[in-house]
């Protein structure tokens, strides 16, 4: 068995690193076009999980099959968001971007926490393992590692092939020349916070694949993508797609041959060293897709 | 149209006045809170003047807390001195960070998110040397016998007073004789490149501020470890913390006087909501405090837009 | 601007929303001041984290609490004549707000006692408070050991220890595991896995050094982070290590996750010992389904034991419980409601009453002297253990300890006579198995076949 654990170390490396990829990449997208620290990534996040799991306890769908609905309403949210909070604070300065994003976070909290109390919730997604060549491998990671990959390359098409797509990419790289140049700037920010918000969406509903979701469950993952996004670097979706392996892998590998507890610090040791070497993180220069 | 920092002159006075008349010492704890988190607020305020965003602030108050509690466990060592130990061993971070993401330009959203990953690593770090700090469970102060020596007393009064007085003396020195430090650092934060072109030192005025902000935030850890005696590394490097400085810090307008209300409103605030709401409608206190949050900020974004 | 006017119509209902919250809870409390100068009344402060990342558990221990103060009060309240009042706090699993609220519980609520707190951080943090007030704090939930080993005069504590979690799996396996597997204890394999937080690491040291003491094989010792998204690295090191028997701790994600990743990387054990949180939650075994069945769990007793051990007038109220606490919650009630249920009730049929009739008063040196006299027996309460507070002039260590421990532990106003015990999953509920005198049933060793974890 020994030879084949830095096989499966890699695998399942790999595969949480698709967990991982989804939930950086809508982070990646609302900060590197409209400039704002969003504090209240994970609670999206959580609100997605929750999203997912009620849609699917209500008609008793395989959860796979709600994950549009995450992503649908966590845009809506986004909408809302936009409209009723961003579209005034933008105008201001960065502090103001920040605090709103932490009143909006706990407001999604807080409201987590009325509507469905603080029990967890879980779905039922039991799969037996694959077993390949003396490898398992878990058909929900798996999954979740597909819908990632897919979720990810729609994305990159997206911002790469299309007209909104390419506005986007403008607004990100320079947004007064963008603005110049006839995009309406406000447009652009609104469309975006809704595709980043709904990817959150989507980040929860898959999470909820295998985890439990309760109100302060945001916490730990709205951290969680930030470090993803730096590492991959801002504002490029491969190199979200990338830090996410890279996390993945890292942590897995230091969890099997060393110490999973100090795993997450070794993460964030290198989240800090790419930001003091290479401080648009691996592939991020302002908006590469 | 008042005078915002007489106003606050006047409210001193009056707190410090308030114990005259029989209050009740909740209230008095409040305050004590309050003032406490307004003179960290107003550490880190000290450090976005002049650009530069800490989201990890916890970190040096945290340093502060715990390095405290190891100077006074031998038992023989003053409270004094175990405070010039907190500020000692936060500036040993403070500097090197400060040293290093200046000289190299690491600003804004990358600073930022520099200091979150410091917090984070600290907190982990104190988590998993459990023999040394007592891992999650945190470390109490064994210390029982009342004494000036060791800043202990059953009485809230000392803390009370000597947090107002700290606020007070910040605000005074910032106000009599700092002011040309401050100006500096709001161009700075203004537009970075015409004050360097002006001739600024960007780089040592920004690690002044630096330096400055760690140790009154250190001071304020030293300070919590005293009055409520115990600390877990979540209280001490946790994001919660940290949010709660930059709350009070935005929310006063980055001014001394602002940070001063602004804390003497929010905390409160969080109080009275979960205290009144806490119990069957677990979640509204969250929810509304959160409302809150949105609409000042949405009101201000909207005068600001007006300018 | 029509939208400027919505929004300050909305901040206008926000702040008034905010007055009148505030002034309704300042007049509640002036009309509560006013009340007591009335009559003579019990007034005791509920603490627990009702919201914030230990609010899962923190709920069912505080429903369970109030069913008890409930319950009495129908009966007429302490000794049949006084009726309780009592506040409900929120910690917020934050140790500074659990400060902040035993301060509003004493000098605003005005309580004689507080009850609290599930989680070991907030009952440090709110009995800080508590002991500088010399006002009597009650705990039913918190298991760190340092909590009565700091000599407070005005804390008690009626729930065992973590350091005895952790002596006695380590005691079982030497005792029934092993000849059931036909071993010598020095042959048996053991893993100690922990979730790093204050209640983990509490519990696992005790495993680790009774492990030791028992001369069991100690072949894998690790904690991880409870809110890990993956434990992949662990579980390949688990299947290296090939243990015969984990002894794990962790909350309800965490062993979801350990349980739900060991059947997808194939890793095998024949037995599986959790040690409350998590393993002692109803939920846990809903999620999970027959990959929990027959997993062992440390606790204090869940409310399925052999109750023919308890004294008959106890018996009526253990069922009681599991009716109303269905009702409050929705679902069977596990150990940490039970906990809250059963652990605080001597104070309010044994202690109370003994205070006001032999000292005629409810302060606090009263209750603390009331504490110290019971003296109750095995089988003299609803958990099955007895009751007596070690006091503050013969401190001693508990029965476990007394008995497993090297070095004795000097604990003050804690239940010397509490001690968890070991539950299987059968059939859905936590039966308790272990020790023999209280156990429903006999214990199935190993993971029986069929079992997904098992070889």
């Amino acid at each position: 068995m020994i030879p084949s654990i830095y096989l499966q170390v890699l695998i399942n490396g790999i595969l949480l690193g698709g967990l991982y990829i989804l939930l950086a990449i809508g982070l990646n997208i609302v900060t590197g076009v409209l400039k704002i620290i969003n504090f209240a990534h994970g609670d999206l996040v959580m609100l997605g999980m929750y999203v997912a799991f009620w849609l699917s306890v209500f008609f008793g769908l395989n959860p796979l099959l709600i994950l549009p609905s995450s992503f649908i309403v966590l845009g809506v949210i986004g909408l809302l968001s936009y409209v009723g909070v961003f579209s005034f604070v933008l105008r201001a300065g960065d502090f103001e971007h920040l605090l709103s994003t932490i009143g909006l976070g706990l407001l999604l909290q807080g409201l987590a926490q009325l509507l469905w109390k603080s029990d967890y919730r879980l779905l039922k997604f039991e799969l037996p393992p694959l077993l390949i060549w003396n490898i398992y491998i878990s058909p929900v990671m798996l999954s979740i590692f597909t819908i990632s990959l897919f979720a990810s390359i729609i994305l990159y098409m997206f911002l790469l092939k299309t007209r909104t797509g390419i506005f986007i990419r403008a607004v990100a790289q320079d947004s007064e020349m963008a603005s110049l140049v006839g995009i309406n700037k406000r447009k652009i920010h609104l469309i975006t916070t809704m595709i980043g918000f709904g990817f959150a969406g989507l980040a929860g509903g898959l999470l909820m694949l295998m985890f439990p979701a309760y109100p302060t469950a945001g916490f730990v993952y709205g951290l969680l993508a930030w470090v993803i996004m730096v590492i991959g670097g801002l504002g490029s979706v491969l190199g979200a797609f990338i830090g996410g392996l890279i996390i993945g892998i890292i942590e897995v590998s230091f969890a099997t041959f060393y110490n999973i507890e100090l795993a997450r610090a070794v993460a964030f040791i290198l989240f800090i060293t790419i930001i003091a070497l290479k401080p648009s993180g691996l592939l991020g220069e302002r908006a590469r897709v | 149209m008042y005078n915002i920092e007489g106003l606050l002159i006047l409210s001193i006075s009056i707190l410090l006045l308030l114990p005259i008349f029989d209050i009740n010492p909740y209230f008095v704890h409040i305050i004590i809170l309050s003032t406490m988190f307004a003179v960290m607020a107003a550490g880190w305020n000290l450090l976005a003047i002049a650009g530069p965003v800490s989201l990890g602030h916890a970190t040096f108050f945290g340093l502060g807390a715990y390095f405290t509690y190891f100077s006074l466990t031998p038992g023989n060592i003053s409270s004094y001195v175990a405070l010039l130990v907190s500020v000692g061993v936060a500036l040993t971070l403070t500097i090197p960070i400060g040293y290093i993401t200046f000289r190299f330009g690491i600003t804004g959203i990358y600073f930022a998110l520099v200091t979150i990953a410091f917090a984070e690593i600290l907190r982990q770090l104190f988590i998993s040397l459990r023999e040394i700090t007592g891992g999650s469970l945190g470390v109490s102060l064994f210390i029982k016998e009342q004494s000036y020596l060791h800043f202990i007393f059953d009485s809230k009064m000392p803390y009370y007073y000597l947090v107002i007085s700290i606020f007070l003396a910040i605000f005074l020195i910032n106000k009599l004789a700092l002011n040309r430090f401050l100006k500096i650092l709001t161009v700075i934060g203004n537009d970075e490149l015409t004050a360097a072109s002006m001739g600024i030192n960007i780089f040592k005025y920004k690690l002044l501020a630096f330096v400055l902000s760690s140790i009154v935030n250190s001071i304020m850890g030293w300070f919590y470890v005293h009055y409520l005696r115990y600390i877990t590394p979540d209280v001490a490097f946790g994001l919660l913390t940290s949010v709660e400085i930059i709350i009070i810090g935005i929310l006063g307008m980055l001014n001394f006087a602002g940070i001063f209300f602004a804390s003497l409103f929010i905390i409160p605030l969080g109080e009275v909501l979960r205290a009144a709401l806490g119990g069957v409608y677990a979640g509204l206190n969250i929810f509304i405090y959160g409302l809150i949050l949105l609409l000042l900020v949405i009101i201000r974004s909207i005068r600001i837009g007006k300018r | 601007m029509k939208l400027n006017r919505v929004i300050v119509a909305i901040i206008a209902i926000a702040v008034v929303a905010g007055l009148l919250a505030g002034i309704t809870f300042f007049t509640q409390t002036a009309a509560r001041e006013n009340a007591e100068v009335k009559e003579v009344n019990i007034k005791i402060g509920l603490l627990f984290p009702l919201t914030g990342g230990l609010a899962p558990l923190g709920t069912d221990q505080y429903t369970g609490a109030k069913i008890a103060l409930d319950l009495i009060n129908e009966r007429g309240g302490i000794a049949g004549k006084y009726r309780i009042e009592y506040v409900t706090a929120d910690s917020a699993s934050d140790p500074t707000k659990a400060a902040s609220e035993a301060e509003r519980l004493i000098t605003l609520e005005k309580v004689n006692i507080i009850v609290g707190s599930y989680a070991s951080p907030l009952l440090l943090a709110a009995s800080e408070i508590s002991e500088r007030y010399k006002v009597v704090y009650y705990e039913v939930g918190a298991i760190t050991d340092r909590a009565t080993l700091r000599e407070f005069k005005y804390l008690l504590r009626n729930q065992p220890i973590g350091g005895d979690f952790g002596i006695l799996s380590p005691v079982f396996v030497s005792e029934a595991v092993a000849p059931a597997l036909g071993k010598k204890p020095s042959e048996i394999r053991v893993a100690i896995i922990y979730e790093d937080g204050p209640y983990g690491t509490s519990v696992a040291a005790g495993n680790r050094d009774t492990v030791r003491k028992l001369g069991l094989n100690l072949v894998l010792d690790e904690g991880y982070s409870a809110a890990t998204t993956d434990l992949t690295g662990l579980i390949l090191k688990l299947k290296t290590a090939e243990p015969d028997v984990v002894l794990h701790t962790g909350y309800f994600a965490d062993v979801v996750l350990f349980i739900r990743q060991s059947q997808q990387l194939g890793f095998k054990t024949k037995v599986l010992i959790g040690h409350g949180a998590g393993y002692g939650l109803p939920a846990t075994y809903k999620e999970l389904g027959a990959a929990f069945d027959y997993v062992f769990n440390l606790d204090p007793s869940s409310p399925y034991f052999n109750l023919e051990s308890i004294a008959q007038e106890l018996r009526p109220l253990n069922v009681e419980f599991v009716k109303r606490f269905r009702q409050a919650r929705g679902y069977d009630p596990g150990t940490h409601g039970y906990m809250g249920f059963a652990n605080l009730l001597p104070l309010l049929t044994n202690i109370l009453p003994l205070a006001i009739e032999k000292y005629g008063s409810i302060d606090a040196d009263a209750i603390m002297k009331a504490a110290y006299e019971l003296d109750i027996p095995e089988g003299g309460t609803l958990m099955g253990y007895g009751l007596k507070f070690a006091p503050p002039d013969s401190p001693k260590d508990t029965l476990l300890g007394e008995k497993y421990r090297d070095t004795k532990q000097l604990h003050i106003g804690q239940n010397v006579r509490a001690y968890p015990v070991v539950l299987q999953w059968i059939g859905g509920r936590p039966e308790v198995v272990y020790p023999d005198f209280l156990a429903a049933r006999k214990p199935v060793i190993p993971l029986p076949k069929g079992h997904p974890l098992a070889p």
